[in-house]
C-alpha cells in the first residue's frame, strides 16, 4: 500500500493563500487506509482550514484520485472552487491536475513509500517499486529497499549488532534479515552465488514507466 | 462542512420537568420552561411533575404524558442525576412501548439550577439544554434488545489450585468443564512445593502436609467429576470466536482436538522465584552454606513474593541448616500467617537486611559478594556467599505466550493476563468471556487462588447459566460501504470485540464482546463507524448551533464530578455545556472542530485519569487526540488554548471546577486585552 503523511500545514496554508474557495478532497484508497486523507482527515484539515482563514472550504472524499472515472462526482463541486487540494498519493494529485486543467491543485500530503501496517499508526517501508523483483533469492527480504544501500551482495562494514549505520536506532540491517531468514530456511548457500548489477532501466532511472497489458488495453 | 443541527418536526417528543419536590422552583421559571419548549415543534407536551425519583410520580407523570398525547415516541426527562430515579424510571417503562435509545435524560438540577447564578440565567440554560436534548432526541432511533444463544461449557486452562477450583465449582453449577494441564499431572506449583504455601495452614509442624491434602483432595474431585474432562500433556494452540462461543484449538500429545466454550479461564501456572527455590528444597543433595536472597530490585514485590521468600528462607535454615540472609526494601506481611512466618524465620536464625538502594552483586571467584549500605550502621557492608537467588517475580514466561495466542488480551504488569485497570474486576480480563485466576493473574497464595477460582466460576455461571444472554443491540456499528478495512478499529479496540468479515470484505463489531466505549468510532478514517446513542450526527445536535463552553464530559468521571460540584454548593459559568460521551475515547475531533466552527469559545474534553479510564486506552487517545488538534490550530493560527484536555475522578469536583474555570480566565484576559 502507499503510506503518505499530512504536510505541515504551515505549507498548506501557504498553498492556499489567497484562494477565495478551496475544495479539499480526499481519497478513498490508500491514503485513508493509512490514516493520512480519508473522511475524516479530509474532514478535520477542512475545518482547521476554516477556522484559520476567510476562505470558503468545501469538502468531499472519492473512492480514488488515480483513476478518472471517480471524479464525476465532484464536477460541480470542483467547478465552483479557485483551487483544490488534494489529500491524495502525488498520483492523485497529479490526476486532480488533469481532470481539472484549469484549476490550480496543490498536495496535502507527502508520499512517502509502499509499505507495511506495523500496528495501530505505524508503518515501514517494504518496496521502492524497482520493476525487478529479487525477493525469490533473498528469502522474501528485498536488499533493494531493506539494505539503505541497496547491495546486493552481501552487507557493508556498517551493520552492527543487526542494525544499520544510517541510523542505528530505528533501521534493521536489511542484509542481517537476509541472513536469518535463509539461515532458518536453511539455504544460505544461496549467498555464495554472486548477484550481478541490477538493471536500473527498469527502474526510474529509465525515465518514467509505462505497463500495458495486451489483452486488455485497447479493446 | 457545518451541517446545520437537524430538526424534528414531527412533535412526537414528550418531556417531562420534576422540581425536585419544589425545592427548584426558586431558581428556576418552571412555567416559563413549559412554555417555551412547549413552542418547540418537536414538542408534544411538557409535564411537570415533583417527585419523579418517587414510583407513583413517576408513573403518573409519564403516564398522564402518553394519555394526553398518542403519537409521542421519544421522551425528555429533566430532573436530578439519572442514577437516582433510573430504577423508578425503568418500572415505569417496563410494558411502554416507547423504544429503549428514544429517551434522553438531562440533570436540570446539579446542572443547571444549583450551579448558575440567578433563576433568570438557570432558567434559559435549562431551556437550552432541554432544548438541545429535544434536538437530539429526534434523531435517535429505536434500539432493540436481542438475545445471543451461548454454550454453557467453559475451557480451563491451567492444572493448578486456581484452575481446580474453578473447575469444581462450575461443575458443582451444572457446567461442563474441559480442563488443559500442560504438565503430566495435576497440582501445580502448590503440589509441588507444599512447603512454600503451608504458611497460610498453620503454624503447627505439618502445615505443609495440611496443603498437601487440600491439594491432593482437590486432585480427587477433579478426577472424579464426571462433568469435568481433565486433558494433561495439553496446551491450547489457537483461540477463536468471542464470549458465548469460543473455539479453541487443544494439541494434546500431537493431536489436535476442537473445543468450544461460551468461556475461557486463564489459570496456568507459570514459572516465578518458587520454581527456582524448589529443587533447592527438595532435592536433598547439598545445599549451598551461605545464601542471599535479594528482593524489590525491580520494584517492589507483593506480599505473595514476601510470603515465599520467607517459607524458603525459614526452610533452607530450619531444614538444611543454611545460613540465610535476606536483602529487601520491604517485607509484606498483611494476611493471616504471615506475620508468624516472619517472626519464625527470623527466630529461626534468618537474617533480614532492609536496604535503602538495591545491592551491587558480584562474582569473586566461585563466591558471589553483595554490598549494600547498612541503613542503621549507615556504612557498606561486603558479605560472601555460595549462592544468591534472585526474589523477584520473573516475567511470567508462560503467559507471553497466551498473550500471543489470544487476540486483543491486554497484559498488566509484569505480564500478568489481566489489563491494569481499576474497573476489572478482580477475575476479569478486558476480554469479555475471558477469565484470569491464580498466578496467570498475579494471585500467589493458596486462599487467594482458591478464592478466584470461586470468583471466576460464580460470575461465568452468571452470564452462562441461561444458555442465551439479552443484550441491547446498541453495539459500535460498521458502514460496510464507508469500511476500507484498514484494520485501524481491530488494533485499537481494547476488548478485542472487533473483526475482519472476511465474506463481506468489512470490519465487524461483535455485540456481546463490544463495551459501547465508541472509541473506534472516533479513530476510523473513513468515518465508517457509529456509536447509537452518540452518532456524530446526535453529537452535533446537541452542541447545538451556538455553542460557548463545549464540555466533553465522560459519564465514569466528568459527568459525575460535575454533578457532585453542585452538590457541594460550586457555581461556575452559564455558558458551560456538558456533552455526555461513554468515555473521552469516544471524543472525535471532527466534533471538537465542528464545536469550534460554531463559535464555542473554548471546548473543555474531561475524562478518566489516564490510568484508570475504564476502556484503558480511551483517556490516553483522547489526550494524544487532543495534543494534536491543538498543534495543529496553533501552526495553522488558530487560538491554541481552545481544545483543553482534563484528567479527573468522579470525586474530583474541584478539578473539574479548575479545568472550566481554567477556561473563564483565559476568556477574561482577552476581554482585558481587548
Amino acid at each position: 500500500m502507499i503510506v503518505a503523511e499530512q504536510k505541515p500545514i504551515e505549507e498548506i496554508k501557504g498553498y492556499l493563500a489567497g484562494h477565495k474557495r478551496i475544495l479539499v478532497l480526499g481519497c478513498g484508497t490508500c491514503v485513508t487506509v493509512c490514516l493520512a486523507g480519508g473522511e475524516r482527515e479530509v474532514a478535520t484539515l477542512a475545518s482547521i482550514l476554516r477556522l484559520s482563514s476567510d476562505s470558503e472550504v468545501i469538502e468531499n472524499t472519492i473512492e480514488r484520485q488515480c483513476d478518472a472515472e471517480f471524479f464525476d462526482a465532484i464536477k460541480d463541486q470542483a467547478a465552483s472552487c479557485d483551487a483544490i487540494l488534494s489529500m491524495a498519493c502525488g498520483v492523485g494529485v497529479q490526476m486532480v491536475a488533469k481532470i481539472f486543467p484549469d484549476k490550480p491543485i496543490y498536495p496535502a500530503l507527502n508520499t512517502m513509500f509502499c509499505g507495511t501496517n506495523d500496528g495501530a499508526g505505524q508503518w515501514s517501508e517494504n518496496c521502492l517499486a524497482c520493476g525487478d523483483c529479487k525477493l525469490g533469492i533473498f528469502g522474501g527480504v528485498c536488499p533493494v529497499t531493506r539494505c539503505s544501500k541497496s547491495l546486493l551482495n552481501g552487507p557493508c562494514g556498517g551493520s552492527v549488532d543487526g542494525k544499520c549505520e544510517v541510523d542505528p536506532e530505528n533501521i534493521e540491517c536489511g542484509w542481517q534479515l537476509i541472513y536469518d531468514r535463509l539461515k532458518t530456511l536453511g539455504r544460505l548457500d544461496v549467498l555464495l552465488e554472486n548477484a550481478a548489477p541490477r538493471d536500473w532501466s527498469r527502474t526510474h532511472d529509465g525515465g518514467p514507466r509505462r505497463l500495458s497489458r495486451e489483452d486488455v488495453a485497447g479493446l | 462542512m457545518i451541517q446545520k443541527a437537524e430538526q424534528t418536526n414531527r412533535g412526537d417528543v414528550g418531556i417531562v420537568l420534576c422540581d425536585c419536590g419544589g425545592t427548584l422552583r426558586g431558581r428556576l421559571d418552571f412555567d416559563r420552561l413549559r412554555k417555551q419548549l412547549s413552542r418547540l415543534p418537536a414538542v408534544a407536551t411538557v409535564k411537570l411533575c415533583s417527585k419523579f425519583c418517587q414510583q407513583n410520580e413517576c408513573t403518573k407523570a409519564v403516564k398522564s404524558l402518553f394519555r394526553n398525547s398518542n403519537h409521542i415516541t421519544r421522551l425528555v426527562i429533566g430532573a436530578c442525576d439519572r442514577g437516582i430515579f433510573d430504577a423508578t424510571l425503568h418500572e415505569t417503562m417496563q410494558g411502554n412501548s416507547l423504544g429503549e435509545g428514544l429517551l434522553w435524560c438531562v440533570n436540570i438540577r446539579e446542572h443547571c439550577a444549583w450551579v448558575t447564578g440567578t433563576p433568570e440565567v438557570a432558567t434559559n440554560k435549562s431551556a437550552e439544554v432541554l432544548t438541545a436534548a429535544v434536538r437530539r432526541v429526534g434523531l435517535a432511533s429505536a434500539i432493540e434488545s436481542k438475545k445471543v444463544p451461548v454454550n454453557q461449557n467453559v475451557l480451563v486452562i491451567g492444572g493448578g489450585v486456581a484452575a481446580m477450583q474453578t473447575a469444581v465449582a462450575l461443575s458443582h453449577l451444572g457446567h461442563r468443564v474441559t480442563l488443559v494441564e500442560k504438565s503430566k499431572k495435576l497440582g501445580g506449583l502448590v503440589a509441588e512445593m507444599p512447603e512454600l504455601y503451608a504458611y497460610v495452614a498453620s503454624c503447627s509442624s505439618d502445615s505443609a502436609s495440611l496443603v498437601q491434602s487440600r491439594v491432593d483432595e482437590l486432585i480427587k474431585q477433579v478426577m472424579g467429576d464426571k462433568h469435568i474432562c481433565v486433558q494433561t500433556a495439553a496446551s491450547l494452540k489457537s483461540v477463536k470466536g468471542e464470549f458465548g462461543n469460543f473455539t479453541c484449538v487443544i494439541d494434546s500429545g500431537g493431536k489436535e482436538q476442537v473445543i468450544s466454550a461460551g468461556a475461557l479461564v486463564l489459570a496456568g501456572d507459570s514459572a516465578t522465584t518458587k520454581s527456582e527455590l524448589a529443587p533447592l528444597v527438595h532435592n536433598g543433595g547439598e545445599v549451598p552454606k551461605r545464601i542471599a536472597i535479594v528482593i524489590d530490585v525491580l520494584g517492589e514485590q507483593g506480599r505473595s513474593v514476601s510470603a515465599g521468600v520467607l517459607s524458603a528462607a525459614e526452610l533452607l535454615t530450619k531444614r538444611f541448616g543454611a545460613e540465610v540472609k535476606l536483602y529487601c526494601h520491604n517485607i509484606r506481611v498483611s494476611t493471616v500467617g504471615l506475620e508468624g512466618l516472619y517472626r519464625r524465620a527470623r527466630q529461626g536464625g534468618v537474617v533480614i537486611i532492609k536496604y535503602e538502594s538495591p545491592p551491587l552483586i558480584s562474582e569473586q571467584g566461585n563466591k558471589t559478594v553483595v554490598k549494600v549500605e547498612e541503613p542503621l550502621v549507615g556504612c557498606e557492608i561486603s558479605e560472601e556467599f555460595d549462592l544468591v537467588i534472585m526474589g523477584d517475580t520473573a516475567a511470567a514466561n508462560g503467559n507471553n505466550e497466551l498473550l500471543s495466542l489470544i487476540e486483543g488480551l491486554q497484559p498488566g504488569p509484569e505480564e500478568t493476563l489481566q489489563a491494569d485497570s481499576v474497573w476489572l474486576l478482580p477475575t476479569k480480563t478486558n476480554r469479555e468471556g475471558i477469565f484470569v485466576a491464580g498466578l496467570a493473574g498475579g494471585t500467589d497464595e493458596l486462599r487467594d487462588a482458591q478464592t478466584d477460582g470461586l470468583a471466576t466460576a460464580n460470575q461465568i455461571h452468571e452470564l452462562l447459566k441461561n444458555k442465551e444472554v439479552e443484550i441491547l443491540d446498541d453495539a459500535a456499528v460498521v458502514d460496510g460501504d464507508k469500511c476500507v478495512l484498514c484494520l485501524t478499529c481491530m488494533r485499537i479496540c481494547p476488548h478485542g470485540a472487533v473483526s475482519i468479515d472476511v465474506d463481506n470484505s468489512v470490519a465487524s463489531i461483535s455485540a456481546v464482546a463490544c463495551q459501547r466505549c465508541g472509541i473506534c468510532a472516533a479513530v476510523c478514517p473513513a468515518g465508517a463507524i457509529e456509536l447509537p446513542r452518540y452518532t456524530q450526527k446526535e453529537i452535533a445536535a446537541e452542541v447545538g448551533d451556538r455553542p460557548q463552553i463545549t464540555v466533553f464530559a465522560c459519564e465514569n468521571s466528568a459527568y459525575p464530578a460535575a454533578t457532585a460540584a453542585a452538590t457541594n454548593g460550586s457555581e461556575y459559568d452559564a455558558k458551560v455545556r456538558l456533552i455526555r460521551v461513554p468515555c473521552v475515547g469516544k471524543v472525535d475531533p471532527r466534533d471538537v472542530l465542528q464545536a469550534l466552527e460554531r463559535g464555542a469559545e473554548k471546548v473543555i474534553i474531561l475524562g478518566c485519569h489516564l490510568e484508570s479510564c475504564q476502556y484503558l486506552v480511551g483517556s490516553t487517545g483522547a489526550a494524544k487526540r487532543t495534543e494534536r488538534l491543538n498543534r495543529e490550530l496553533e501552526k495553522a493560527g488558530v487560538d491554541n488554548k481552545r481544545v483543553v484536555f482534563g484528567e479527573l475522578a468522579s470525586m474530583e469536583p474541584a478539578k473539574f471546577l479548575e479545568y472550566v474555570r481554567i477556561c473563564e480566565g483565559v476568556k477574561n484576559e482577552k476581554h482585558r486585552e481587548l
